[in-house]
């Protein structure tokens, strides 16, 4: 018989021996051991070899294993609550540092606003409140020539001059 | 285990009451240290309890149950492989030899000191034998023998096939006959 075959039928009396097999599997071992001695001996050793396994003492947990054993629960379920909390001031401490930046970035604002406000106001009135030198600037030309216009002296003098044609005759004489 | 789902520490208590001495006796075959074996039954039930929440009741409670137990036989062995540190002793006081308890039991029930030599040499021998079988083997024939698990059972414990653990448990149950094979018509 070949290998395979020999495990092939050691498989299928094991199985029978543990109620592991279909109606006709059983049906086939029965009738091998009514026929072969063979497999009749070998079944009957494998038996009593499992029967031997029952000499082996049972062992049993310790009387304070149960006790032991939920205290240890206990104990990691109060460590996962201690984390727990934990965590949870954690994340209070991040939203109370969370709620300073909140309170900082509002009081930045505050004086960014200010800032801008004093910036604007002072370019506003500094453009309602005339300086000193301008008033200067927008009369320069009569300032420059003011010594030319005192030694007019008088503005009817001048009409008279542009009446009697001096002015045409003087432009007239340049242009040539 | 429904009941400790929905968060009844009573019926958690009450799940680690009738299945602790079916773990323990399952680890302590296989580790062949008592305490090692309440160590590791402890993890068991501690697993259980980190997943209840997540149970569904598809398989039965025990085949769930002797499934962490078997990964966890698993990963200790593995670690032990690889720090190359197996200190168990066979000869612990333990399980597979008598303890005071059972000592104890057995002077009251009369055993004769012959008798009690002969049941303790047949333990020892037995002990070997089983000794001999590989991991999941072992696993295995503890399972079927000591916890009454099916083949398909014990599969889904094991993540195997039902034909894979039908090949597995004849094969131990061979080696054990070839082992115990002058002991067993004595």
């Amino acid at each position: 018989m070949k290998k395979e075959q020999k495990e092939q039928e050691l498989e299928k009396l094991v199985a029978y021996l543990d109620g592991e097999v279909s109606e006709q599997e059983a049906i086939e071992v029965e009738q091998s051991l009514s026929r072969d001695e063979e497999v009749r001996v070998r079944v009957d050793s494998l038996e009593r070899t499992w029967q031997l396994l029952d000499r082996l003492p049972i062992a049993k947990a310790s009387e304070e294993f149960t006790n032991n054993t939920l205290s240890t629960i206990k104990t990691i379920q109060l460590e996962a609550q201690a984390l727990e909390d934990q965590n949870r001031s954690g994340f209070s401490m991040s939203k109370k540092t969370q709620e300073q930046l909140r309170k900082a970035t509002v009081a930045g604002g505050w004086i960014i606003g200010l800032a801008c406000s004093i910036f604007f106001g002072y370019m506003i009135t500094n453009q309602w409140v005339p300086e000193e030198s301008e008033p200067l600037l927008s009369e320069l030309s009569f300032i420059e020539n003011l010594d030319t216009y005192s030694e007019v002296q008088s503005l009817e003098f001048l009409e008279e001059l542009q009446h009697s044609g001096t002015f045409n005759e003087t432009a007239q004489q340049k242009s040539r | 285990m429904l009941r400790a789902k929905e968060g009844d520490e009573g019926a958690f208590t009450e799940l680690v009451a009738a299945y602790q001495d079916r773990i323990v006796g399952i680890f302590c075959h296989l580790l062949r240290n008592q305490e090692a074996a309440e160590d590791l039954a402890q993890e068991v039930f501690l697993r259980i309890y980190r997943s209840r929440a997540k149970y569904e009741p598809k398989a039965k409670f025990s085949t769930w149950l002797f499934r962490i137990a078997n990964n966890l036989a698993s990963n200790l062995r593995r670690n032990k492989g690889r720090r190359k540190e197996v200190n168990l002793n066979p000869h612990d006081t333990g399980p597979l030899g008598i303890r005071p308890e059972e000592q104890l039991l057995m002077e009251k029930s009369g055993l004769m000191p012959a008798r009690q030599a002969g049941l303790k040499e047949t333990q020892a021998v037995v002990r070997q034998a089983l000794e001999t079988l590989n991991e999941r083997q072992q696993m295995a024939v503890l399972l079927h023998k000591f916890e009454g698990m099916s083949y398909a059972d014990i599969g889904i414990a094991m993540k195997l096939s039902e034909a894979a653990v039908k090949s597995l448990l004849s094969r131990a149950r061979e080696n054990l006959r070839v082992q115990l094979e002058k002991h067993i018509n004595g």
